[in-house]
């Protein structure tokens, strides 16, 4: 099937939210609700946790997830079965995991759109003030939610047809 | 029965090995770990085990390529379950056709890993 040349900001929003609330809801309890959407040119600066997984093939881009380190301790905690206390190794090893789901569901929802797309492995930065930059050439998509192991998280997708 | 994760989170072959407890829980003996295809290969080669849980998107040896490299072991015939985001038609298709025996897709249930297991594994 021949990739689609725009997306729609309403059926990536909806993709984003359907593979995030189907992971939630498995992995992680109380599962995460839906706030509304943003379009950027650029995400302004993080203090926390970031998680980035690339797609490549007819369609292009980086998806993230973002949440500060509060959430990142809490999320950590719920999937270790045990309370952490500091960003560690298993901490950012588990916030990956999460993303490589999040954003391989989003992928699987998005592909009769955009025809066959390979995911990356995730690639986890923690630290303050720091901004990421996408090669790609369009706006980011940012999705936020607010999940019940306390906080609020945001998946950012920035994805481009490519020639 | 002896079991062996391939996942290169370590927190997913945890969660894998918890939700395996809760759906056998007088079924699992030992689980080992591997980070890759490549090292599920090697402990292939000196451990005993009866099933095999591998992730597909993983660094250096991934999940499909770990399939292709089993076959031309002695441990050909161990069956393998691939626990994986990447549920696609096309991915599906050449597992199976690599000699997977059952698909997992994260994120799963207990009841899932049971089913799929009783599936692959019929007592």
């Amino acid at each position: 099937m021949p990739a689609e040349t725009s997306i729609d900001t309403s059926l990536i929003v909806g993709a984003v939210q359907r593979a995030t609330e189907s992971v939630f809801s498995m992995m992680l309890n109380p599962p995460a609700e839906d706030e509304p959407h943003q379009i950027v040119p650029q995400p302004e600066p993080v203090d926390g946790v970031v998680a980035l997984v690339g797609f490549a093939g007819p369609w292009a881009g980086t998806g993230v997830l973002f949440c500060d380190e509060h959430f990142a301790r809490k999320m950590g905690s719920a999937m270790l079965m045990t309370e952490v206390a500091e960003i560690n190794g298993d901490v950012l090893d588990g916030l990956g995991e999460v993303t490589n789901m999040v954003l391989g569901n989003f992928k699987e929802g998005l592909e009769s759109l955009t025809g066959p797309l390979q995911l990356s492995v995730p690639t986890v930065v923690y630290g303050k003030n720091f901004s990421t930059r996408s090669g790609i050439r369009a706006e980011w998509t940012l999705v936020p939610f607010t999940s019940g192991v306390d906080g609020r998280f945001e998946v950012r997708i920035c994805i481009q047809q490519q020639h | 029965m002896n079991i062996l994760i391939v996942d290169d989170s370590s927190v997913m072959r945890k969660i894998l090995e918890r939700s395996l407890r809760q759906a056998v829980p007088n079924g699992i003996d030992r689980v080992v770990e591997a980070g890759d295809g490549a090292e599920a290969l090697s402990k292939l080669e000196s451990d005993t085990v009866e099933v095999v849980f591998s992730d597909i998107n993983m660094p250096n040896v991934n999940g499909l390529d770990f399939l292709r490299r089993l076959k031309e072991t002695p441990q050909k015939d161990v069956p393998v379950i691939m626990v994986t985001t990447e549920g696609g038609e096309k991915t599906v298709r050449e597992a199976i056709s690599l000699g997977a025996k059952g698909f997992i897709r994260k994120p799963f249930t207990p009841q899932q890993m049971e089913s799929t297991l009783a599936k692959v594994m019929p007592q």
